[in-house]
């Protein structure tokens, strides 16, 4: 892919996400504008450092990994490893209490997939991609979340 | 989990996300070094928007000459009350011995008219759109003015 057209790519998806990158990111940073800051820097690094995108995953997993390293100021390579999945909370926990609780309580990688699944938007295949494991371990990731999720409302609802 | 769960995960996630910022792609090309994109003072129209652009001003402009065209011809040469024909030369004298005046209506217009010794006819006539004054002071008047004046006098006898 030449420069100019990952530019416009890179411009395009800005445009069309850098909502959904923000509401994430907030959820590593605390706060709506430091990931407002975290994202147009992760697009800045995108756009100096194209030679990073090597084509192999889709170039939003690509950003989304520049970010998160932005987010937890990791000075490594772009590529996220296992242990440097950044720990997220949500930022207004008083409007769901319940969920928040029960989101707090999954593992960091768990909790990492449910968040870019439902606050990212993104797909099991996307979901792999940034965190660079396979689709399958992400379908299988969210089940047990899902699973664990079900299990702590059933109890809060009892308990209620 | 169930497709309901699935879908009340959604539903709370979306409760509980925060409002985004609104971004400038323009922010991201200051970090990098790069230009800003240069802005046009109008907002760029597709291509059909911008032919109706044009023929809305071409018809606009057709409109606005065909007005004053019209203004010039049936008002501003043809004479108009306070505004005297293109080219008219004021009646001299400008006052004269008043022969005869006459008032009345006719056809559902108030008419006055003036006649004065010299021959000088001023002839008024006030319709619903307004009213006409004309001032006639050349020799085809003296005439009308005459028969004017005989014919008033045929009606008073």
């Amino acid at each position: 892919m030449s420069m100019s057209g990952l530019d416009s790519e890179l411009e395009e998806l800005y445009r069309r996400r850098q909502g959904a990158f923000q509401v994430m990111l907030a959820s590593v940073t605390g706060s709506v504008e430091s990931a407002r800051d975290v994202v147009q820097e992760a697009f800045a690094q995108a756009l100096r450092d194209q030679s990073g995108f090597r084509g192999d995953g889709s170039l939003e997993a690509w950003v989304w990994r520049i970010a998160f390293r932005i987010a937890i100021g990791s000075k490594g390579s772009h590529e996220l490893t296992v242990d440097e999945v950044p720990e997220v909370a949500f930022v207004h926990e008083d409007r769901d209490p319940t969920l928040a609780a029960a989101v707090r309580r999954l593992p960091p990688q768990r909790r990492m997939a449910v968040f870019l699944r439902y606050f990212a938007d993104l797909s099991y295949a996307e979901i792999g991609n940034v965190l660079g494991i396979a689709e399958g371990t992400v379908a299988a990731t969210l089940s047990q979340s899902h699973a664990q999720l079900s299990a702590e409302f059933s109890t809060r609802e009892v308990i209620a | 989990m169930s497709t309901y769960n699935d879908t009340l995960l959604v539903a709370r996630f979306a409760a509980l996300a925060p409002e985004p910022r609104p971004g400038d792609w323009a922010d991201v090309l200051d970090r990098v070094g790069r230009p800003r994109p240069r802005r046009s003072r109008l907002p760029a129209l597709p291509r059909r928007r911008r032919l109706v652009v044009v023929l809305a001003a071409i018809a606009a402009v057709a409109v606005i000459c065909a007005t004053a065209l019209a203004v010039r011809a049936y008002f501003i040469e043809s004479g108009f009350i306070g505004i005297p024909p293109a080219g008219a030369t004021a009646s001299t004298p400008e006052t004269g011995r008043l022969v005869l005046s006459a008032y009345g209506v006719a056809r559902r217009s108030r008419t006055q008219m003036w006649l004065y010794a010299d021959g000088r006819l001023i002839w008024r006539r006030e319709s619903p759109r307004g009213s006409d004054l004309k001032s006639l002071d050349d020799d085809d008047l003296r005439v009308i003015g005459e028969g004017c004046l005989r014919a008033w006098e045929i009606d008073r006898d």
